[in-house]
């Protein structure tokens, strides 16, 4: 007996050691964030109350004249981005009994309306900004005149179209007539490139868009309708950076250079996994912790994982996004990394205003849903009733200590809205109607026109190429339409470009969290 | 007997052998055996003809440069500028050239002689301090533009000189008292607190603003500096510090936020290596373990530079240096405010036109690591001189013009750098200052203290 015991006792050593150094080895390869789950199930009466009040902003900045809401509060002025905000609000509000059918009817209706009649930036893409009473393109003065277009913006809009498209089917005609509408030949090049465009000397200049993070979320916009995307979707170029134990990645072309900021924030990750799931845009699977997107994924636990752990080793509760405040210089970019420096607080020319950083209740909220931890509960509580009767959710809390700040937005509040719907219905971007590989495809307004070679805007506005399935094949010999064909060579176009390529992804965290 | 007797005899050959291949050749067997040859990746070795030549150069900006009434060499070429780190350097410049038979020993005893008047007669400021910039002809304060100044002090620049001071007590103890005695005149009450941070002090809109301007490495250094003179260290040897990666590496940059404090952060060569050159990385008296992070980091920053010229293709050497036009003077580094391999001017706007390959940078490499990216910098360097006035600056990254201003900082780094290699390693033996030379002797007298803050009266200050 006691001889056996001592036989079995190495194998036990042995079967424990290994099991340690398993331990040991996972620990040093990943993120504790990575181990929290997003949050799913039906709201509590808490959480109904935080959608509620969210709401009360849309309420309030309802302009009847264009169906349209005000991008900041009392200002009659609203981007493409924020417009998307607002269609999330609505759909948020439907889904979650806020609004009935009836409503969000009346408000989309009126939107898509104003959608299809804007007065585009030289007759291509919506303007960057427009005045929500009479639905004029307007500068950042709201005065009448046009600025330009910003590409990452029309790939939220492009996201939100697709989405309302799927989840409702009936607005699909509306929807895939803005799209017709629009000139896609300035914002994407061959390899998938994003570009925005401003005036100079009342010349339109075309300048590459977008920084890592947002660059791929808009990127996905694009993606959803069809476009190849190919570099605006690669995490490349980027460095990392160390900040409290972890490798935070960020874009690494120089805002020395390029008068571009390559700020770091939660936004854009949170918006990724809210929408998308953390999935590639295409992918129409549905469950929750099959994540086809790993980098993305990845990259955002890393964005979540270093402002959790500033706020346990500085105590200071962090969740940043970029965000307006209620007094000069009005906008800042509170940043996770931004420029050279962990933590940065700046303005648009890159001014360094420290007191201005805050706790972003958008980005909260949204790290609260994605990431079902004890430090996101903090967040939730130090948000949850940092609102107005009949305005909606602050837009932040300043981190110094000063309070709210006391500034209400579509953006913070929509963004609040989608988080919760999240919590509910799980990725908000559902496939709905037809698949182009199912058999009996019926193709949208949208899709009947990207196969037909004889449709001349096709490529005077440079739209993508629909993909062909034998459904589509089908369809075509059915209808008697010529299909337009993909040049055979697609690589003379855009030869540095890969689609494929599979992205390795860097060491997580650093040494310093060791003994 | 016989079987013996060729035993022995076969035994003496070897011995005799051994003995030749230690001592012939003016011992540079037994040098590289005891100074660790056989593990180092340093170059030590005596120098070959054409090194030999590249110190004579070097020693020709001293020649052309010295102020007969001073002895003090001027900062950069014909500028009757000096600072306290020039001066320094003007001490080593000189020891490194009588031990590699430059100067005879009678021109030492002179050149040297000059030196220890001027630095004893030096005028200090109102606070008792040496200033910040000098006039090479008279020795008095000054500013830029050469007009009488009082512009406070640069703990840096005095730690600079204090340690070429012990330096030359080293290499020439007969003078030790002389040299004892410049430290003596000085007040160290405002430069080093309590807690051993050093403070440094300039004008603003005519007002001293009293300040830490010390960052990572060079505060290490200037510590190590007063350690050896016996000053308490403390916090200036743990400046705080967080990590920036560049090319998959970790390095430590000051943690102090350049935005808020108006000092740069920077990583650069010089402070890194000069520690390597001067002791090996193992300052005396200093915690191993500071000296082990001395070392590491140096690895760090000489790795990244290697690291740009294999990956990036683009031959690297970062050191500050200094322009014939505006900015004048140039940090040129290997991370800075932020960004990597940033080239700053003086006046914090960032010129990545003006990068450079930079001559002393490119000295202190490739003395301290013997392989083919050093042996490349060196190859694109060696030529960048004057055989009758000096090494230049550097070669422009951007352009590979030639930077052709000349300094006495650039100069005296190529003797250090040859000195190194001459002396087969580290230049201080020791470098502490002694228990029983006149400065102890001065500083522990209870009944007339100097009152200056001085080591030994700190010591007697804080006995109950």
């Amino acid at each position: 007996m006691k001889l056996k015991f001592l036989l079995f006792f190495p194998l036990l050593a042995g079967l424990i050691a290994c099991w340690l150094s398993l331990s040991a080895a996972r620990a040093a390869t990943g993120l504790p964030a990575s181990e929290f789950e997003p949050r799913s199930g039906e709201l509590t009466p808490r959480e109904m109350a935080i959608a509620k009040n969210a709401w009360q902003y849309f309420v309030a900045n309802y302009q009847p004249t264009t169906g349209l809401v005000n991008a900041v509060n009392k200002y009659p002025s609203t981007t493409m981005w924020d417009s998307a905000s607002y269609m999330a609000a609505m759909t948020a509000a439907r889904e979650l009994g806020i609004i009935d059918k009836a409503e969000f009817d009346r408000r989309m209706l009126k939107l898509l309306a104003t959608l299809n009649k804007l007065d585009l930036f030289r007759n291509e893409l919506p303007n960057k900004a427009y005045n929500t009473i009479t639905g004029q393109k307007v500068n950042y003065q709201n005065k009448p005149g046009e600025i330009g277009f910003s590409a990452l913006d029309i790939g939220r809009m492009l996201i939100w179209l697709k989405v309302i498209k799927e989840r409702y089917p009936e607005y699909g005609n509306s929807i895939d007539n803005v799209m017709l509408g629009w000139n896609f030949s300035n914002v994407i090049n061959p390899c998938g490139m994003l570009y925005g465009a401003y005036l100079e000397n009342g010349q339109p200049k075309y300048v590459q868009e977008g920084r890592l993070g947002y660059e791929e979320y808009g990127a996905a916009g694009f993606s959803l309708w069809g476009f190849g995307t190919c570099q605006s979707s690669k995490p490349q170029p980027y460095e990392l950076a160390e900040i409290y134990c972890v490798m935070v990645p960020y874009d690494s072309r120089d805002p020395r250079m390029t008068s571009q900021h390559n700020y770091v924030v939660t936004e854009s990750y949170v918006l990724y996994g809210l929408e998308f799931g953390f999935d590639k845009p295409e992918d129409r699977d549905n469950s929750p912790r099959d994540y086809s997107h790993p980098w993305m994924k990845n990259f955002a636990d890393r964005v979540y994982q270093a402002q959790e752990n500033r706020y346990t080793i500085t105590g200071i509760l962090t969740a940043r996004s970029e965000h307006q405040l209620d007094k000069s210089p009005y906008f800042v970019y509170d940043t996770i990394f931004s420029d050279g420096f962990n933590w940065n607080t700046i303005t648009d020319k890159g001014q360094y205003v420290p007191n201005t950083a805050a706790i972003s209740l958008k980005a909260a909220l949204g790290m609260w849903v994605l990431w079902d931890s004890p430090y996101t509960d903090r967040l939730l509580d130090a948000i949850e009733n940092a609102n107005e009767e009949g305005k909606g959710f602050y837009e932040g809390l300043y981190e110094n200590g000063d309070g709210p700040i006391k500034e209400f937005t579509a953006n913070n509040n929509g963004i609040m809205l989608e988080s919760l719907l999240f919590k509910k219905e799980g990725k908000l971007l559902q496939f709905n109607t037809d698949n182009p590989k199912n058999r009996n495809f019926a193709p949208s307004l949208w899709d009947k026109k990207l196969v037909d070679l004889f449709e001349p805007n096709n490529t005077l506005r440079n739209r993508p190429f629909l993909n062909s399935t034998p459904a589509v094949k089908t369809w075509c010999d059915q209808t008697g339409t010529t299909m337009r064909t993909k040049p055979a060579c697609q690589a003379c176009q855009c030869a540095s470009c890969n689609t494929d390529e599979p992205i390795k992804l860097p060491p997580v965290t650093a040494q310093c969290l060791k003994p | 007997m016989l079987k013996t007797l060729v035993r022995w005899l076969a035994c003496a050959v070897v011995i005799l052998l051994i003995a030749f291949a230690l001592f012939s050749g003016d011992g540079k067997g037994w040098r590289w055996l005891t100074h660790g040859g056989w593990h180092t990746t340093a170059r030590i070795d005596s120098l070959t003809p054409q090194e030999q030549e590249w110190a004579r150069i070097a020693w020709r900006y001293f020649e052309n440069n010295t102020q007969p009434q001073t002895g003090l060499v001027n900062g950069s070429d014909k500028q009757p500028r000096v600072t306290l780190w020039q001066m320094g350097d003007t001490l080593i410049a000189l020891l490194a050239a009588r031990e590699l038979g430059l100067v005879q020993e009678a021109e030492f005893d002179a050149r040297l002689t000059r030196l220890l008047g001027t630095l004893n007669r030096l005028t200090l400021t109102n606070t008792r301090t040496p200033g910040r910039l000098y006039s090479s002809r008279t020795a008095t304060p000054i500013d830029f533009s050469g007009k009488p100044a009082n512009s406070g002090w640069s703990a840096k620049d005095m730690a600079r000189l204090m340690l070429a001071l012990r330096l030359t007590a080293e290499r020439a103890p007969q003078y030790r008292e002389y040299l004892d005695k410049i430290i003596l005149r000085w007040n160290f009450c405002p430069v080093m607190d309590n807690e051993g941070e050093l403070w440094s002090s300039s004008l603003q809109n005519g007002k001293p603003l009293i300040r830490d301007e010390l960052r990572l490495g060079e505060s290490e250094y200037a510590a190590s500096a007063f350690r050896l003179w016996g000053f308490p260290t403390g916090k200036a040897f743990s400046p705080p510090s967080q990590n920036v990666i560049i090319y998959q590496r970790s390095l430590a940059v000051d943690a102090r936020d350049p935005r808020t404090t108006w000092q740069p952060s920077l990583l650069t060569t010089l402070p890194a290596m000069l520690p390597g050159l001067e002791f090996g990385w193992q300052p005396p008296g200093v915690p191993s373990e500071v000296q082990k992070t001395l070392r590491a980091r140096a690895e760090g920053v000489w790795l990244s530079q290697k690291a740009r010229w294999e990956r990036d293709k683009v031959l690297t050497a970062r050191a500050d240096f200094y322009l014939a036009q505006a900015p004048w003077h140039v940090e040129d580094t290997v991370w800075g405010n932020g960004y990597a391999w940033n080239t700053l001017g003086d006046d914090g706007n960032n010129y990545p036109r003006l990068a450079q390959v930079t001559t002393k940078a490119v000295f202190m490499l490739w003395a301290l690591w013997k392989t083919d990216y050093t042996d490349a910098l060196m190859a694109v360097t060696q030529h960048l001189n004057h055989p009758q006035q000096g090494w230049f600056e550097g070669r422009v990254e951007a352009t590979g013009d030639i930077n052709p201003t000349l300094t006495l900082s650039t100069n005296a780094m190529v003797l250090e750098a040859l000195l190194y290699k001459h002396n087969a390693g580290p230049l201080f033996e020791n470098g502490l200052v002694e228990d029983d030379g006149y400065f102890s002797h001065r500083t522990a007298d209870v009944f007339n203290p100097p009152g200056l803050c001085l080591p030994g009266e700190r010591a007697a200050r804080a006995a109950p």
